[in-house]
């Protein structure tokens, strides 16, 4: 199978773009003939330090099959050699916490293939075809979201049951389906605007570099709806998206 | 629209703090016969409830002044600043400035868990910036009518922030007057995003129970209690939501208000981001 990929990204608005905490994987455009692919966005929770970088371990290692453990031990032993001041190391010792929505992509036959999603908290992917959304998962809808999912922590000891926090889908994909990979804020964006007008795939699919991105972004961002919240939430936005063909 | 601002460095938000330093503050903490003062219990409450909001706003590269924070000491002194060492005599002070400036680190051992769950037990430093003061009268109401000074100056200077949260620390023995109408004074500023917030932190030698966030007086076991829940804030929705999800009973008369207890889930309750629900 031939897969394209790009990823678009912004910091929230206020940031820097060194202060930008989601992670995708890849994060460079890619464009590849393989029998498997594998893909992520990860979402580093604002109230934890350190979780860019927990965020970053995550969506790598899944592209890499790398063990949880391991990750966690990364992040931890890279904090361990900081010397950090008192507020800091208090922090750090809370653990970095983050979202997690990995897509693998296989190609067993000549009209398309097979897809497989596991995810934790609240950023999420789409599967679309020609322009209609078929999967969403795992939100599906705007109420959904609020500003406290569940996250996983560089302290795995902080979970009863690693494995189990994470959902898992899978179906089926044709020659020219396309996916989306989206951290919370433009996903909840989309599925407010798609549950309105439908019109918002559309637009998220046109985007064709960070500036459409931003221009998109800047506008939810200060546009208001009649409570006075604004149509997109002021974080970090991650996109990435994957086109596949036979 | 209420309590929805956006707290940033861009559009940081204040807290000031009144802690009461007076003479009644010598009697014991909790129960008559207990060891530890009043003095001591205010200390405590002070020193855990910068700490948190400090941890609060740090990020990897330090901490985002998210806050700006006034310490308002009020006692037989009269009514000032209350920082010792490089933030003496300073009014309003970024959280950055607070963190990096503790008046001591004490170390101190706690159980924690590592990565794989097993529990260690570690020494961590702990920040003081206030030790007990327990000193002359109680004059509360010079004290709240400080900190309406300080919040319309900053409301001022920032008309959109998040309203200011005062947290005033205390048995509630004011000695120059009924120190309700100040309250009201205060509580009814405000900035384009709500009223200001007045919580009161009752700090009493009663060995009545901890109470938090009460909706009505009558749990309430003394009139000082009832004083000081008066002059408390009601806690607006978002607030009152966290609250409920902690197994505590709310209702719309539920006020900023606890009776031997810490004020510090009010830190908790602060919006500056995606907080995991699984965070403690």
């Amino acid at each position: 199978m031939k897969v394209v990929t790009k990823t678009f990204w912004l910091p929230k608005r206020g940031n820097s773009n060194e202060e930008y905490e989601d992670a995708a994987w890849p994060l460079e455009p890619t464009e590849l003939e393989c029998d498997e692919f594998k893909c992520a966005v990860s979402d580093g929770a604002t109230e934890a330090s350190f979780s860019a970088r927990w965020a970053q371990l995550l969506v790598q290692g899944f592209s890499e099959q790398a063990e949880l453990k391991d990750l966690a031990d990364k992040w931890s032993a890279e904090i361990k050699d900081l010397d950090l001041p008192w507020y800091a190391q208090e922090k750090a010792e809370s653990g970095a916490f983050a979202t997690l929505t990995a897509l693998k992509i296989t190609s067993p036959g000549t009209t398309g293939g097979t897809w497989w999603s596991k995810a934790i908290g609240d950023s999420c992917f789409l599967h679309i075809r020609d322009e209609s959304l078929l999967e969403s998962f795992p939100m599906t809808d705007a109420e959904s979201f609020n500003n406290s999912p569940l996250l996983l922590c560089s302290n795995l000891g902080k979970h009863e049951e690693v494995d189990r926090l994470f959902l898992e889908k899978e179906g089926t994909w044709l020659n020219g389906d396309r996916f989306l990979l989206l951290t919370d804020a433009i996903a909840a964006w989309f599925f407010r605007k798609h549950d309105k007008s439908g019109d918002a795939l559309k637009t998220l699919l046109n985007i064709n570099d960070q500036n459409e991105l931003l221009e998109l972004v800047n506008k939810a961002r200060n546009d208001h709806d009649e409570e006075g919240r604004p149509y997109m939430r002021n974080d970090d936005v991650t996109l990435v998206r994957v086109e596949v063909s036979t | 629209m209420p309590y929805l601002a956006e707290i940033s460095r861009a559009n940081p938000s204040c807290f000031v703090f009144l802690v009461d330093q007076s003479g009644s503050m010598q009697d014991p903490f909790g129960s008559v016969t207990g060891t530890k003062t009043k003095a001591m219990g205010v200390a405590d409450a002070v020193n855990r409830l910068l700490q948190n909001l400090v941890i609060k706003c740090t990020k990897s590269e330090g901490i985002r002044d998210y806050y700006n924070v006034a310490v308002i000491g009020y006692g037989g002194k009269g009514v000032k600043p209350a920082f010792g060492g490089n933030l003496e005599n300073k009014q309003v002070i970024p959280v950055s400035e607070i963190g990096n400036n503790p008046f001591r680190l004490e170390e101190r051992r706690k159980k924690t868990e590592d990565s794989s769950g097993a529990v260690v037990e570690q020494t961590i430093k702990f920040p003081v910036w206030f030790d007990p003061v327990a000193y002359g009268g109680t004059p509360m109401n010079a004290a709240l009518q400080s900190a309406t000074s300080v919040v319309v100056k900053w409301l001022a200077e920032h008309p959109h922030c998040f309203p200011p949260i005062v947290i005033n620390i205390s048995d509630g023995e004011s000695t120059d007057g009924d120190p309700f109408q100040s309250a009201y004074d205060l509580m009814t500023l405000s900035s384009t995003d709500g009223d200001v917030l007045l919580f009161n932190v009752h700090i009493s030698s009663s060995n009545h129970q901890p109470i938090e966030y009460p909706d009505s007086e009558n749990v309430l076991p003394d009139q000082h209690a009832k004083l000081l829940f008066s002059m408390s804030s009601p806690l607006p929705d978002y607030m009152r939501k966290m609250v409920g999800n902690e197994g505590i009973d709310v209702s719309y008369n539920t006020r900023g208000f606890v009776f031997n207890a810490d004020l510090v889930s009010v830190i908790r309750f602060l919006d500056i981001g995606t907080r995991p629900s699984n965070m403690r």
